[in-house]
């Protein structure tokens, strides 16, 4: 096994009084897809923050492709394709635009691949972001995300806003190709179900500390109750005492 | 109807409390120290204020600015926005539109008025001579400009920065009007029979304002001409050399045009002054030109916040901190330049279709005559490159502030532009009539501007550390940073020697002078700014 393309050791962060994060470490290996599943505030956007450098490491150190993304944003942020939860895609631009401009920044932009991508998410290529409905903001940036073909792809609550048939469909395919690819995606979620259909690894995060991380398999090989394998609902019940839905409320 | 009223003043002073209370505790340890400790003896003058009075009228027009923002929630939302910046979350309370914007007006107008009545009662009280105090018109006339805000704040607009700029228009005319009535010594009634139509008006279209907001009516021009045409494929095939020229690309259509718009708003609504009848003296005419010629800096002020913002989609492009920054100052640069390129075409063009060329032309003939046609030419050069040297140096003097991505300090430094602006118009008429301060002035002069000078070197030493420790710049950046502005600040220096070339200003003056104008540590500070605001 290579170097490990995201490496986070003993990460801690504090937000005031509250702690985000706790003693994180968590490492990503090259050519697969890892889903960090936790209920809304348990740290999953913290730590991808951290990732993208966007948030500095109280204590701790954070090294994507080895790289500090804080002392090196540029080495870091080039080979990393990301897509927010918040999505703060320029509103005023056309889909056009935000693909020509994207693309400066990235050598290997593949324009071919760009209007694949763009017809697959049946986009306008003359429509304003702004105009667009949520679903078709997160189809865009998953465009100008994915078209330079990023070593590593950091997707933070890519679903929301799409509907069940492009989640399943082309989200799914999407990872799975690149994952194929040996490149590495890590996206996080609190639809379990899907991490379940797409992750190889999940992380479980509560309050700002990892519950459980390890390969999909082995979680299910480990959980299994009389021959039955139980489901990562359950298994997530099992370890954080309350269902997902029930830790949101 | 109640249950709103109360809830809407609960939250006003739910998120206010703090300035309530520090407000409501300087005016009682105020009236403390004069009423108990001073006496009477000491007493507060008006008109102008003495230092007494002007530590009483001080932040009591620093109270009643902060109001103007609270009230309009101007706070809250962005003033160059096309869209209202009454808050959206409100639209859904189960309240008829009436109470949904009375009840804010009928907050922002008694505060107003309340806060005169209190500054009328402590000058009253504590004995304040030298000036005669009116009650009423002043308390309706603060009503009325708090009024006007919020219906000018609520309204939406067809395009972005035209808040600003009929902002700008409404409220000078609304202040004309009462300077020129206070010119011809009109009474008390006849005050109150100018302002409170206007008030009227102001509700009504305040009103009007948030009625429309509630109903998602924002007007864009974009709908009257039809959609901008799509980019053909030749301009979308067309790369961008470089990830920096793709950036500044993205500040220029961002925020770029926000300061050529607001010229163009602004600028010819002042030269239209040059059409009317009676107004082709020659010193009306210099007045006008100074009014249109000292709009791009103000503007420039104005629009600087706007311009500074940093979004988390900028943070996450692979370009370094500098590279961000350059993309904005490179914008800046070419804000300034179409700003005065449109200055230049406007008033040159008022000029000749008013018949006002000639009289300008005379002048100019009479300055080249004074001081020979090769430094007049300069003179006039000179004075036109500090005026489009003062413009962008506004826009990027902000940049620190902005993209510190720190709302409190954003405000704070609204706040304390507000306290800066109230200090200096009564420090300045103090200066003016008073002959003594004057005399003091111009002795400790040299003082004064060695302290200025310590401080900002200070300051930009403080930066230049911070820059080095925390490995924002590198050396070979901070060490040419630093001749740059070395060779900016004698370059000055020469040109002040040359245009005042004379023993009363001391060379060690203009030397302070020169290193005052040339901006230093709040520029500098700018890329401190970002690297802690990208990477909390």
């Amino acid at each position: 096994m290579g170097e490990p393309v995201v490496e986070l050791s003993q990460v801690s962060r504090r937000f005031g009084a509250k702690e985000a994060l706790s003693s994180v470490t968590l490492s990503l290996a090259r050519g697969a897809v890892y889903g960090l599943v936790g209920a809304n505030g348990a740290g999953k956007t913290t730590i991808i923050k951290h990732i993208m450098g966007l948030l500095k490491a109280q204590s701790g150190t954070v090294r994507v492709f080895g790289l500090d993304p804080v002392a090196d944003p540029v080495g870091v942020l080039s080979r990393v394709g990301y897509l927010s939860e918040e999505n703060d895609l320029p509103g005023w631009m056309r889909v056009d635009e935000l693909v020509r401009y994207t693309r400066a920044f990235y050598p290997k932009w593949d324009d071919a691949y760009a209007e694949e991508l763009r017809r697959k998410f049946a986009l306008d290529r003359a429509a304003k972001i702004a105009s667009l409905s949520k679903g078709q903001k997160a189809r865009t940036g998953l465009l100008v995300a994915l078209a330079y073909r990023p070593e590593l792809l950091v997707l933070d609550e890519p679903s929301s806003g799409l509907d069940p048939i492009v989640r399943r469909d082309i989200l799914g395919a999407v990872m799975r190709t690149i994952a194929g690819e040996g490149r590495t995606v890590l996206f996080s979620s609190h639809l379990l179900d899907e991490v379940e259909e797409v992750a190889d690894h999940v992380t479980m995060i509560q309050g700002g500390k990892i519950v459980l991380s390890a390969p999909l398999a082995e979680i299910k090989a480990a959980h299994s109750v009389d021959g039955r394998q139980k489901t990562l609902d359950e298994i997530f019940v099992e370890r954080v005492g309350a269902p997902m839905a029930e830790q949101e409320a | 109807m109640r249950g709103a009223a109360r809830a809407i003043a609960w939250e006003f002073q739910l998120r206010h409390r703090l300035a309530l209370a520090g407000c409501l505790i300087y005016l009682a340890g105020f009236w403390i120290v004069k009423g108990l400790v001073l006496g009477p003896d000491v007493a507060m003058r008006w008109g102008p204020p003495n230092a007494l009075g002007g530590l009483l009228i001080g932040p009591l027009q620093i109270t009643y600015f902060f109001c103007l923002g609270i009230f309009s929630y101007g706070f809250d939302g962005d003033m160059g926005a096309r869209e209202s910046v009454f808050p959206r979350r409100m639209f859904t309370l189960p309240v008829s539109t009436f109470a949904l914007a009375g009840w804010p007006m009928l907050y922002g107008a008694t505060c107003a008025a309340t806060l005169w009545l209190v500054t009328v009662l402590l000058i009253r009280w504590t004995g304040g001579v030298g000036m005669e105090v009116p009650w009423i018109w002043p308390a309706i006339m603060a009503a009325t400009y708090v009024v006007w805000i919020q219906a000018l704040t609520w309204f939406a607009y067809p395009l972005r920065g035209l808040r600003i700029a009929i902002a700008v228009l409404v409220l000078s005319s609304f202040s004309l009007t009462i300077i020129l009535a206070l010119e011809f010594h009109a009474r008390e009634s006849t005050m109150i029979a100018i302002l409170a139509p206007q008030l009227l008006i102001a509700c009504g279209l305040a009103f009007v304002a948030v009625a429309r907001a509630r109903r998602g009516v924002t007007p864009g021009w974009s709908a009257a001409i039809g959609p901008r045409p799509a980019p053909g494929r030749q301009a979308l095939a067309a790369h961008f050399s470089s990830p920096a020229r793709a950036q500044a690309w993205l500040e220029w259509r961002q925020h770029g045009r926000t300061l050529p718009l607001l010229v163009t708003y602004v600028v010819p609504c002042e030269l239209v002054l040059l059409f009317l009848p009676g107004n082709d003296r020659t010193g009306i005419i210099f007045f006008i030109l100074f009014v249109a010629l000292i709009t791009p800096p103000a503007m420039a002020m104005l629009a600087a916040p706007a311009l500074s913002t940093f979004s988390t989609h900028a943070a996450t492009r692979p370009l370094t901190n500098m590279a961000l920054i350059a993309a904005k100052i490179r914008m800046t640069a070419w804000s300034t330049l179409v700003a005065w390129a449109l200055v230049t075409v406007y008033i040159t063009c008022a000029l000749f279709l008013s018949g006002a060329m000639p009289v300008a032309v005379e002048k100019l003939r009479d300055l080249a005559e004074i001081a020979g046609s090769l430094r007049a030419t300069l003179l006039v050069l000179i004075v036109f490159a500090a005026l489009v040297l003062s413009t962008w140096k506004n826009l990027v003097q902000s940049l620190c502030i902005g993209l510190s991505g720190r709302p409190w300090l954003i405000k704070l430094s609204v706040l304390a532009a507000l306290i800066l602006v109230s200090v200096a118009f009564p420090a300045l008429w103090l200066l003016v009539m008073n002959d003594r301060v004057q005399s003091f002035v111009w002795e400790s002069l040299v003082w004064i501007l060695a302290a200025l000078v310590v401080l900002k070197a200070s300051a930009g030493a403080w930066v230049a550390i911070r820059l080095h420790d925390r490995r924002v710049l590198s050396d070979r950046a901070l060490v040419i940073g630093a001749v740059t502005w070395l060779v900016a600040v004698v370059a000055v220096f020469g040109l002040l020697r040359w245009i005042v070339a004379s023993p009363i200003y001391p060379f060690y003056g203009l030397g302070a002078i020169a290193i005052l104008m040339v901006p230093l540590a709040r520029l500098a500070a700018a890329p401190l700014a970002l690297a802690s605001s990208r990477h909390r």
